[in-house]
């Protein structure tokens, strides 16, 4: 205890210096400015912005890349939110109940919860990363490939209690997520799969251009064909942040989220993609009126976002104590941490304790500004929300289109888009909903790896995903979910199957 | 089969008449179901001790056709969601080839014995939003330009310049020929400043004619 | 009404057209295209996603050459089909000095023999620059693992055929490749687990859910300085400077076995020599910096810079290598 006050002091004592709290901002608006575009992300922008890291020290360079990073995920939601465009998995779910709430007036509502759930959860993971990240390391090594394949399906159990409609069209969806992601090249045997020869299907479907085509894209087709709903905000805007009565309804989601999105966040593999769902799903099942969902339920916001900044401060766990990424952004900061001088691993606690601490005090300094920055721009954003229609669809087209095309400077990928769209836009119109078949591809794909994965290792012995507890655990989990769920629509039929 | 089709359909209305809506989800999933297989059918399947890569693709091609069947049969039995199908053609129409206009135009792209020109995102971005914004019924022309005026260069300045992504700015020949010498940036932030320069001139002459014609405003 | 709009089109596009060389012109003349390049920024195609150990490499040698050329050097990440979509723009673009391919074993001496449909021929499609760093790799066990040296790991493996099990960083990477070599020279029969990167791969190493791995040194270095991973062997002809207490694969019973992850410079065929003269002048003078000296020192990574002749020389022979070795081990991707 006394270590960790101690450590916290120095590591504050680093943060707090003039010339790192700027960079600390910089980062964080940075971050909120490409979390907000859709398609840009963290990831292009912290390997462009590296080389003007070159001149920092490295405490400076990497609290810098780190406000990106958590800035990001907190601009995306307000993107997830506003026009209904995740611009990652892990936003997916804000814009099941979140978008609701925004065609209902609560736009500013949703952001302010969304902002301050972030940072409750912020504060809770730079605390457990300062006290535990050393034990909470073991978590990570003891999630194998058998491990992490039960923890897949039991979070493709939870995609089918994302769907508010027919629960066949979304055990459908879901299924057609996963088809779509084993397109590409085979990880294992390098076999081309249903590419159609094409080079750019090769590394598989993006993430974000399908994202952006089924929300995005299909929304706007949607909206332009309906006149009545064309307007994102029909009704007259009420408050602008949350007031008590909502706070109150919502810090227990927070809580939960935070738990969860914390312990995910640690399992390497990028478990944090998980968080989210697992909030969202929670919060459905123990809701007393889980009809509520996905029309603007608020803690439908609460849970996924708080889970989601959670997971995205303790992924810096397996980066800071093993030197080993968890994810394509933390693969980034490795890179970042090598090019100024400074080898990841083990050893980064002991050699460089500013820095580690440095940046461990940073998040929780980052946070906070995130919540101060993004408070007062919520009057801004749900201003932006009253600009015509015929303005706002052109303008998010080609913020699109931009923000996918420097992904990796691809023009096809922006064409791909609007065939997504298309494509979103007819499933819609026959009941299939785009949410579990995004959940299904995030999943899908890390299931197969390690499906196959495990099976080399244990020489395909079957077994293996039942002989350790914890794979046991997961895989029991999932059973008496899908149970839960699937039992009364068996039996009665769903009452909520007509509201939309 | 029955009581699967009608738990997840969740139907309690009246049976009867076949439901268009429903008979057409089934149709796109064997659809999509053979198409999935067909594509993954020359994969093979492997044995559990080394999983083969048509494995799964085939497995899951399999499901979503059986997924279609209790859809199908709730649909002969006139269950499903009411609502009646309407497409709209000029949305995806207009959408799609707002998209497919930019990614011909943004960068030169390669195909078998001819290749676009890089015209770059001064051409590339207009065309986006004035071929897109024409998806609504309502839109009109000068708005739009006005619109891709100011966001062409804003966009500018905002990717490429303050976010140092690399994006091809303005056609090849232009900044050879006429900005040579010019830096990047400078570039950059000429074409940025001439556009919306040009943004708000049309800005003014349009206040100033709707000023003289109070109808100005009616066409579309 | 239509001929009002029309006209402010007009305006607009005439506005345009008499600012842009009104304003360009007069104040900078043209200049001839070789003398004057780079006339603007430099761009430099990575074959590899942004994040990996190839791409952070990349950026800070092409921040230190863009500012030696006076112009910016912008990377572009490309990662899809093991590199070839990067490789194949690349040799298809203006052979002009603006387009820089990272140029590594991958693309340029692996991939045609690996990749049944690549076309390309990069020792024939390629000008290279110069080599710019060569990065040893390690074959690394846990801490926890029952073996203690190269030779018992080799001695079981060849003892109990099937029954090793080893993660790589991917189908077809440097980690992949040094692996198979190693296992056919010493006729040991292991399982392979692909991974996507290395980190992934380790990470299951630490937890024992594999028996070994090799591995580039940057992407080890923390775990082994630790004590969480120890390494076994260096796969370079001779012993590390970083780990000088670790043998090489080669003197250990394998004198032929040599196997390292290298990056260069190349420029599409055609390439006018001034230009490739230009930019591997700025891209040694770069190298010599200080900071990129320490910085790629601290990690393993080794810096070279020579010659085009050289680089092309090595490249050859190392084409010429591991097209017998994979057709010999039948490794192939679709």
């Amino acid at each position: 205890m006394f270590d960790l006050i101690g450590n916290l002091g120095l590591g504050l004592a680093v943060a707090f210096s003039l010339k790192n709290l700027v960079l600390c901002l910089t980062g964080c608006l940075v971050g909120t400015l490409v979390g907000i575009l859709p398609g840009v992300g963290p990831i292009a922008t912290i390997s462009m912005l590296l080389p003007i890291t070159f001149g920092l020290d490295p405490v400076g360079a990497l609290i810098m890349l780190a406000g990106i990073y958590y800035g990001a995920q907190y601009g995306g939601s307000t993107t997830a939110i506003l026009v209904n465009i995740p611009g990652e998995a892990t936003a997916v779910v804000t814009t099941l109940d979140g978008h609701q709430m925004a065609r209902r007036g609560r736009a500013g509502i949703a952001l302010g919860i969304a902002a301050i759930g972030s940072f409750i959860a912020g504060t809770f993971a730079t605390l457990l990363i300062a006290a535990l990240a050393k034990p909470l390391t073991s978590l990570a090594l003891v999630f194998g490939p058998a491990e992490y394949f039960s923890l897949m399906v039991m979070g493709l159990v939870f995609a089918v209690v994302l769907a508010h409609g027919s629960i066949l069209k979304a055990i459908a969806m879901i299924l057609f997520g996963i088809l779509l992601s084993t397109v590409g090249i085979d990880l294992e045997t390098g076999e081309a799969r249903m590419t159609l020869g094409m080079d750019f299907l090769a590394d598989g479907i993006d993430f974000a251009v399908l994202a952006m085509g089924v929300f995005g894209v299909a929304e706007i087709l949607r909206n332009l064909d309906n006149v009545e709903t064309r307007d994102v905000v029909k009704q007259s805007i009420g408050r602008l942040l949350p007031g008590r009565e909502e706070m109150r309804q919502s810090a227990a989601p927070i809580l939960r989220g935070t738990l969860i999105g914390s312990i995910l966040g640690i399992l390497p593999g990028n478990g944090a993609v998980l968080g989210p769902f697992a909030a969202y799903t929670l919060e459905k099942k123990i809701a007393r009126d889980p009809s509520r969902f996905g029309k603007g339920a608020i803690e439908g916001v609460a849970g996924p976002e708080s889970a989601n900044n959670a997971g995205a401060q303790t992924s810096f766990i397996p980066l800071l104590t093993l030197g080993i990424p968890p994810n394509a952004v933390m693969a980034l900061m490795v890179g970042a941490m090598t090019i100024h001088g400074i080898v990841p691993g083990p050893l980064v606690m002991t050699n460089s304790p500013d820095l580690f601490w440095g940046m461990i005090a940073s998040m929780w300094i980052g946070n906070l500004m995130l919540l101060v920055i993004n408070l007062p721009m919520i009057g801004l954003w749900v201003k932006l929300l009253k600009v015509p229609y015929q303005l706002m669809f052109p303008a998010i087209l080609m913020f699109c289109s931009i923000g996918i095309f420097s992904i990796n400077s691809e023009p096809v990928q922006v064409l791909l888009i609007g065939l997504f769209g298309f494509a979103g836009y007819i499933l819609a119109k026959f009941g299939f909903e785009p949410a579990p078949m995004l959940l299904g591809f995030v999943l899908g794909r890390l299931m197969e790896e390690n499906f196959r994965r495990a099976l080399l290792v244990s020489r395909g012995d079957m077994a293996t995903f039942v002989d350790s507890p914890i794979s046991a655990g997961l895989l029991l989990i999932a059973a008496i979910m899908l149970i839960v769920v699937l039992l009364p629509s068996f039996r009665r039929g769903r009452e909520d199957v007509f509201a939309e | 089969m029955t009581d699967v089709a009608r738990g997840a359909l969740g139907s309690r209305k009246q049976a009867g008449a076949v439901s268009r809506k429903e008979l057409g989800a089934a149709a796109i999933l064997i659809a999509l179901a053979v198409l999935g297989f067909a594509l993954s059918s020359e994969l093979p399947r492997g044995t559990l001790r080394s999983v083969g890569a048509g494995m799964l693709p085939q497995a899951l091609s399999v499901l979503l056709g059986l997924c279609a069947i209790p859809i199908l049969l709730g649909a002969l039995r006139g269950a499903g969601e009411p609502g009646e199908l309407t497409f709209s053609l000029r949305g995806p129409a207009l959408v799609l080839s707002a998209t497919a206009l930019f990614a011909l135009t943004i960068k030169s792209s390669h195909f078998e014995g001819w290749s676009t020109p890089e015209l770059g995102l001064v051409v590339a971005g207009p065309l986006a939003i004035v071929i897109g914004g024409y998806a609504s019924p309502e839109a009109r022309l000068r708005p739009l330009v006005t619109l891709a005026l100011f966001l062409t260069p804003f966009s500018l300045v905002l990717f490429g310049d303050l976010l140092n992504l690399p994006i091809p700015i303005m056609p090849r020949y232009v900044q050879e020929v006429l900005l040579a010498g010019w830096s990047y940036r400078g570039a950059l932030r000429l074409a940025a400043a001439l556009m919306a320069g040009a943004g708000v001139l049309v800005l003014l002459v349009g206040r100033r004619v709707s000023a003289k014609v109070p109808t100005a405003t009616k066409g579309g | 009404m239509l001929n009002r709009r029309h006209l402010t089109l007009l305006l607009v596009a005439g506005c345009l057209a008499a600012a842009l060389p009104g304003a360009s012109v007069g104040v900078f003349p043209a200049a001839h295209a070789q003398d004057a390049y780079p006339m603007r920024p430099v761009k430099l195609v990575v074959p590899y996603a942004a994040g990996g150990g190839t791409d952070a490499i990349a950026r800070l040698v092409a921040s230190g050459v863009g500012e030696k050329l006076g112009q910016p050097m912008v990377v572009e990440n490309n990662g899809t089909s093991g590199g070839n979509v990067a490789s194949q723009r690349v040799a298809s673009a203006d052979p002009d000095g603006y387009t820089v391919l990272m140029a590594n074993q991958g693309p340029m001496v692996v991939n045609p023999h690996l990749f049944k449909s690549l076309k390309l021929d990069p020792l024939t499609a390629f000008d290279p620059v110069t080599l710019i760093a060569r990065t040893p790799l390690v074959v690394v066990v846990s801490k926890n693992s029952k073996f203690k040296s190269f030779e018992e790991i080799i001695a079981f493996g060849k003892a109990n055929p099937g029954a090793l099990t080893y993660g790589s960083a991917g189908n077809g990477s440097a980690s992949h490749l040094a692996t198979a070599l190693l296992l056919a020279q010493a006729g040991i029969d292991a399982v392979h687990v692909p991974y996507k990167g290395a980190g992934p791969a380790l990470n299951d190493m630490l937890g024992g859910r594999g028996d070994f791995m090799v591995t580039t040194l940057p992407s080890v270095l923390g775990l082994v300085d630790s004590g969480e991973m120890v390494p076994l062997a260096v796969t370079t002809k001779e012993r590390v400077a970083k780990l000088p207490n670790v043998p090489a694969v080669a003197e250990r019973g394998y004198p032929n076995y040599e196997s390292a992850a290298w990056y260069g410079f190349a420029v599409p065929k055609g390439t006018p020599q001034p230009v490739i003269d230009k930019l591997r002048s700025a891209t040694l003078e770069a190298l010599a910096a200080p900071v990129i000296k320490e910085r790629l020192g601290a990690e393993g990574t080794t810096i070279v810079g020579d010659t085009p002749q050289e680089f092309a020389a090595m490249m050859k022979s190392e084409s010429a290598r591991w097209a017998t070795f994979l057709g010999q081990a039948g490794i192939s991707i679709d």
